[in-house]
This record gives structure tokens, C-alpha cells and sequence, in this order.
């Protein structure tokens, strides 16, 4: 496959459309930009890599066969591709009425005591409820604006901010133990 | 600015990464504030920590890229397709245009009514069979219809409509237009 140039530059609609005129390399650029996101807020939300490859998959041949599901003016590609992939996600729970199954295959962590803090923080997080944990991985993990995750929820605002200080809330109760003698948390 | 307001916003402004200069004050002077600001900075550098740059494996771009390519393959063959087909019939088109006049014009048979046998008239709600006949235009005045009466020996073709029961109820002429 030809590289292509400039492709960081490009913008996600002209990429979109390079890649409907039968571009690989714009596909693939697209692919590569936007998998990372699609990809954790699944694995986040389910604790289930092979549900979160499949559905990142889905996500993205949603976007090739029914392109003009995606309208640019409503809103960028990412957070349409991260909500895609929620609704498949919500279709799948409710066929399979399986919520969660964690698995332990978190990622290597640069040392033993910053493994330990960061497996605890993981492990509260996804013992938030659904809607709280959602709010956090999209904005405190994937650094998505107010809006932008409220466009992925599809949902008010507001909502994702309450959602957020909710679980927030939550996260400083169930971490407090993690800070007992650094006198932060609590 | 009070207690309440100053913890409302903590946690956006942890987000924002600033303090604004009234908050500021405030925490200064407010040692439960500035705990609840210390406690949201330490959550939110928690929550850094559980932050990730893992992507899907090869495996998954592997195959959404063969997908894109199946998808693109499919995509113009439909047009190739279509277009073999036009480009077929754009040249079929001028061939049966130009065989058209060469070909004998169809024959346009011309029909009599259907003339009423002696037998019981066919009602409408009645089911019938048409059978095709050659008959010599004697017979034809034999049956008490109208004919010519200098050619006798000359065949006409004719349709009777024959009744369930076997009786031809109904006959009309045919002349094939020469």
C-alpha cells in the first residue's frame, strides 16, 4: 500500500471521501487515527478484548457501507465512530445479558508500586455503574470535551457533566484507601 | 465566593487545570477548600494513571483494510457491469433498426364479428373454447352464412366458439391482409 502524504493533515471528511472514491491509504489513515479511542472506551466498558475487537470492527464497516450515516455538521467522526460502537455494544448486552467480565490483561505498568495504583484505579473505575463509568473513560481517559462525549451518549450537556461529578465522587470514596498516607483523597 | 460555589466548580476547574483568581483566594483562605481542591488535583493525576494508548492488534486493521477492498471490489463491479450491459445494447440497437424494414411486415389478420350459430347463444357467464377451422366457402353458404359466390373452392379461415357441451354456438371470419 502506498503512504499517504501528509495524511495527519487531512481532514477526517476528505479522508471520508477518499476513501469512498476507493482510496486505501485514506482508509487506512482513518482507520489508524480513530481505532485507539473506539477501541478502549469498548474495552473499558465491556473488560472483553475479543467484544472490543469486533465491535471496533463493526464500528468501522458501519462506516463504510452506510457513509452517510455520518454527518459532518453534526459532529466530528470520533465521537460518531465511539457512539457506533456504544450502540452495538448496548445491542450486544442485551442480547447476550452479559455485563461485565473482567479480564486481568491490563497493560504493562512501568513499575511495581505505580502497577499497583494504577490496577486499583482501573479496577474502581470499572466498578463505577455504566453511565458513570462511560463519563470518565470518554472524558478523564479519552480527554473528550463536555460536548463532545454528550454527542457519544447522546445526551444533554449537563448530563455528562452531573454523570462525571457523580463519578468522580465515587472514585474519591472507593480510592481513598489507595491514598492512606499521602492525605489527598479524603 | 462561598464553600459551595468553590466545590461545584472544583472539578472543572481540575479539568481546565486552572484556579480562577477568586477561587484562588478562596482556597487560601478556607482549609476544608483547599483539602476538597488537593483531593480533586490527586484524583484527577489517579485517573492519568489509568490512562492508555492501546490500540486494537494488527489483526483488527488487517481485516477491516480486506473488507474496504471486498467493498471496493464490489462497488465497481456493479457499474462494470451495468456498463457492458449499455454498451451491449447500444450496439444492439442500430442492428435491430436497421433489419427492421427488410424483415415482412406481420401479417394483420381482419375479423368479422362473431355471427351466431342456430344452437343456444352463448351467455356471457358461459365458458367456451375457440378452435381455429379451414372450411371452403361453399360450406360457408351451406351453413346458411354469408359468402361469395364465385369461388367456392376457396379456403377461409374461421374461428368457432364451441359451448361446454360440445355445440358450436358462434363462428367469425378470417382474412389474412395481403
Amino acid at each position: 500500500m502506498r503512504p499517504m502524504r501528509g495524511g495527519s493533515e487531512l481532514e477526517d471528511v476528505r479522508l471520508l471521501e477518499l476513501a469512498h472514491r476507493g482510496s486505501e491509504a485514506a482508509w487506512t489513515e482513518l482507520f489508524r487515527r480513530h481505532q485507539g479511542p473506539v477501541f478502549r472506551y469498548l474495552l473499558q466498558m465491556t473488560g472483553l478484548r475479543g467484544i472490543a475487537e469486533e465491535l471496533t470492527q463493526e464500528a468501522f464497516l458501519l462506516l463504510l457501507a452506510e457513509p452517510s450515516r455520518f454527518r459532518p455538521e453534526r459532529g466530528a467522526l470520533r465521537p460518531w465512530l465511539i457512539g457506533v460502537a456504544r450502540n452495538k455494544l448496548l445491542r450486544f448486552q442485551e442480547r447476550e445479558r452479559r455485563w461485565e467480565a473482567l479480564d486481568d490483561d491490563l497493560p504493562a505498568p512501568d513499575g511495581p508500586e505505580q502497577a499497583a495504583e494504577r490496577e486499583q484505579v482501573l479496577r474502581a473505575v470499572r466498578a463505577l455503574p455504566p453511565l458513570y463509568r462511560e463519563a470518565v473513560v470518554l472524558c478523564e481517559f479519552e480527554g473528550m470535551e463536555y460536548a463532545e462525549a454528550a454527542k457519544v451518549l447522546d445526551c444533554p450537556v449537563g448530563t455528562v457533566r452531573s454523570r462525571l461529578h457523580r463519578a468522580r465522587q465515587m472514585l474519591l470514596e472507593a480510592l481513598a484507601p489507595v491514598d492512606r498516607g499521602k492525605g489527598c483523597l479524603r | 465566593m462561598t464553600c459551595r460555589e468553590f466545590c461545584e466548580q472544583a472539578r472543572d476547574w481540575v479539568r481546565e487545570g486552572r484556579l480562577p483568581g477568586d477561587a484562588e483566594l478562596h482556597s487560601a483562605s478556607c482549609e476544608d477548600c483547599s483539602a476538597a481542591w488537593s483531593r480533586e488535583h490527586r484524583l484527577s493525576d489517579l485517573l492519568a494513571s489509568g490512562r492508555s494508548t492501546e490500540i486494537a492488534p494488527v489483526r483488527i486493521e488487517t481485516s477491516v483494510i480486506a473488507a474496504f477492498n471486498a467493498w471496493r471490489r464490489r462497488r465497481w463491479r456493479v457499474p462494470l457491469i451495468a456498463g457492458a450491459v449499455a454498451a451491449m445494447l447500444l450496439l444492439l440497437i442500430p442492428i435491430t433498426l436497421r433489419r427492421k424494414p427488410s424483415q415482412p411486415a406481420a401479417a394483420d389478420p381482419l375479423m368479422t364479428e362473431f355471427l351466431p350459430l342456430r344452437s343456444a347463444p352463448l351467455l356471457p357467464e358461459d365458458s367456451a373454447h375457440l378452435v381455429r377451422i379451414r372450411l371452403r366457402q361453399s360450406e360457408v353458404r351451406r351453413l346458411g352464412l354469408p359468402a361469395g359466390v364465385n369461388a367456392d373452392n376457396r379456403l377461409v379461415d374461421a374461428d368457432v366458439l364451441i359451448g361446454q357441451d360440445g355445440a358450436a354456438r358462434a363462428v367469425r371470419f378470417i382474412r389474412v391482409q395481403e
